[in-house]
């Protein structure tokens, strides 16, 4: 019997990165297929948005005395907590939906037959959410401006980048944690409590998607100090809101760090959640099917 | 190329109630159900079910090894396990040299799979040459040699004219040859062909079995493992079979060497009119008949074929012929024959095989 395998080279880096690109073309190509879904979604941001510019006019000039270090302007506040929420929500969603999908499917069956890596179908799988959910914020912005009177200071867009691809891979990470219960406690009849817990329970009630976390009790402003959608959306809102506070501190963990400026804070909580959600689902991810691999649920052939 | 050693797999026992009580089938009653079921909290109330039983063999390089076996004999889990996709309770499997379960990246890379349906893991949005061209590509094989075993494989399963089409619009026939035609791409030294007849004319099913035998075999020498219910594709094309029954391998050997545990056996073949359902206990009692198995062509003209299993020595087929004509039941057809495998499986078990 053979006792060592070979060592991860970079050809076989590139073996699954080309992987991960046909799973690109595979998704780009099922989601051609559903343009009346595409229609659908813009419309969804277009009546979304509309709804948020009446809320907007009716808070009118209160609306920097309810925003404090946000600036003056509703609509961009709120543009930007749907925008942040599209982003964080789909890599949440996706990752177990995915999963989900292509078990059922049966295809899920070939591609742990095939050599990839069991973590590039789970990355590879998420280029539908890139194609179909990620480009809803470029609307969100372009009707926000165009017809609502969103508008935006673009002098920190660098740091704006930075800051989504933190709760991007953050929220990713988290993701992959809700997708490893799919194999780890065998949720496969229906949805999971990870996602469901920490999106529709927790994010939904404190994080501030709709209103500044200011305005909630302080035991649910420390809730909220949990979750890394909480200092995405102080990040954004004060880098690219007109007129928004960049020293002012308003979240726990900025007062409990009184050295650092809120977005020094925010860039750090958001860190520490790639650093700990990332390895932590990769982990879970693998945990998960070598229990499906012992149990015999890691196939859909039976 | 294989080796198993005393392997073993038992599973948990599935719950008594799959659905549960309303509270542990929905919502936060479900979840809690399945982390505790998961960190073994909750004991199942079902017994552990033994699927595989101290099963020990060798598969040669090149050889078409077939394994027998009714629904729940445990040849999809023995697969399973050598492809890496199941774990087993003890024992040891190597594939191509490579351990299943310190190595299971690498014994991916040694086999390859044929379903049963002809529908697991096809991609539906692609016709059938983009989901070659897809499959090449997960599998890494170059983008050079990728579209020339493309033309290849398709020439093989006769797809080539159908390349254009997605799979909704290919027939039943052609899905189970795009699911062969992948599994012809990968040359990988194992493939495992699990029914890959089923459902296919008798047209198709002689040239999957042609291929196997003079390609994969023959041509590239690759070691292929056989699950059916097709005892003539088995004598066929397998140069050897392991019956498995109830998770254990109760026979090993080439098809003769099998045929031979049944050589005291004779098979009458009847076709017969006026069958009764109470008719197989009396044949069964007659001196020297084994045991009798009936398909029902027409209940109401009690149209049914029987197939009687006889010791050669004792009792006769006349006396078989003289209890039919006792109870009015025409004889239209009467043939005697070798035992096959199928009787090879009810003389070791005392079941049939289907």
């Amino acid at each position: 019997m053979k006792g060592k395998a070979p060592a991860v080279t970079s050809k076989t880096v590139l073996t699954q990165l080309a992987s991960v690109w046909t799973f690109g073309i595979r998704e780009f190509r099922m989601w051609r297929s559903y343009r009346m879904n595409q229609l659908m979604w813009i419309c969804d941001i277009l009546m979304s948005s509309f709804l948020f510019f009446m809320i907007g006019r009716m808070v009118g000039d209160q609306s920097a005395e309810l925003l404090g270090v946000y600036g003056a302007n509703y609509i961009t506040f709120i543009l930007i907590g749907m925008g942040v929420n599209y982003l964080i929500a789909t890599n949440l969603h996706d990752p177990f939906a995915r999963i989900s999908r292509v078990y059922w499917d049966g295809t899920m069956d070939l591609y742990l037959l095939s050599p990839m890596s069991i973590y590039t179908p789970l990355v590879g799988l998420m280029a539908r959410s890139v194609i179909d959910d990620y480009p809803r914020v470029f609307f969100i912005v372009l009707f926000g401006t165009t017809l609502f009177g969103a508008r935006f200071a673009l002098g920190h867009i660098p740091e704006a980048i930075l800051f989504a691809a933190l709760i991007l891979i953050a929220s990713f990470g988290i993701g992959i944690i809700s997708a490893s219960t799919f194999y780890l406690f065998d949720f496969k009849r229906a949805n999971e409590p990870v996602r469901f817990f920490i999106q529709e329970v927790m994010a939904a009630l404190v994080a501030g998607t709709y209103y500044p976390v200011t305005v909630l009790p302080y035991p649910l402003q420390i809730v909220a100090a949990l979750l890394p959608h909480t200092y995405a959306y102080d990040a954004l809102r004060r880098l690219l809101s007109p007129g928004a506070d960049l020293r002012t501190p308003n979240l726990v963990l900025h007062s409990a760090l009184p050295t650092l400026t809120p977005i020094q804070v925010d860039g750090l909580a958001l860190a520490a959640g790639c650093l700990a959600f990332i390895p932590l689902g990769l982990w879970l991810y693998k945990a998960g099917i070598e229990r499906a691999r012992r149990s015999g649920t890691l196939t859909r052939w039976q | 190329m294989i080796e198993i050693r005393g392997l073993s797999k038992q599973y948990r026992g599935a719950p008594s109630d799959p659905q549960g009580t309303w509270i542990s089938s929905w919502g936060l009653g479900l979840w809690l159900r399945n982390v505790f079921h998961a960190v073994s909290l909750s004991a199942s109330r079902s017994p552990p079910v033994l699927a595989l039983d101290d099963i020990s063999l060798s598969i040669g390089r090149g050889e078409i090894f077939g394994l027998l076996g009714p629904n729940g004999a445990g040849k999809t889990t023995l697969i399973k396990i050598l492809a890496a996709l199941l774990k087993p309770t003890s024992g040891t499997a190597s594939v191509d040299g490579w351990d299943v379960v310190s190595h299971p990246e690498r014994v991916k890379r040694s086999v390859s799979y044929v379903s049963t349906t002809g529908w697991m893991g096809l991609e539906w949005p692609f016709n059938v040459d983009e989901s070659l061209r897809f499959y090449s590509r997960l599998y890494g094989i170059p983008r050079s040699q990728a579209r020339r075993r493309i033309e290849e494989v398709l020439e093989t399963v006769d797809l080539g004219g159908h390349r254009g089409k997605v799979v909704s619009q290919l027939s039943h026939g052609m899905r189970q040859r795009l699911v062969l035609a992948r599994g012809l791409l990968v040359r990988t030294p194992v493939v495992f062909l699990d029914e890959p007849t089923v459902g296919l004319d008798p047209v198709n099913a002689r040239h999957i079995r042609g291929i196997t035998k003079s390609r994969l075999s023959g041509a590239r020498r690759q070691t292929v493992v056989l699950t059916t219910h097709n005892i003539q594709e088995v004598e066929e094309i397998c140069h050897r079979v392991g019956i498995l029954h109830k998770g254990r391998l109760i026979a090993l050997g080439t098809p003769a060497e099998l045929r031979s545990l049944a050589q005291d056996r004779l098979v009458s073949d009847l076709r017969v009119r006026n069958y009764a359902p109470g008719l197989n206990a009396d044949l069964e009692a007659l001196p020297g008949v084994l045991g009798v198995s009936c398909t029902v062509k027409d209940e109401a003209g009690g149209a049914a074929s029987l197939r009687i299993h006889r010791r050669r020595a004792g009792g006769s087929i006349s006396d078989v012929l003289r209890l039919l004509r006792a109870r009015r039941v025409e004889v239209s057809f009467a043939a005697q024959s070798e035992p096959n495998l199928e009787d090879v499986f009810l003389e070791l078990t005392g079941a049939n095989l289907r």
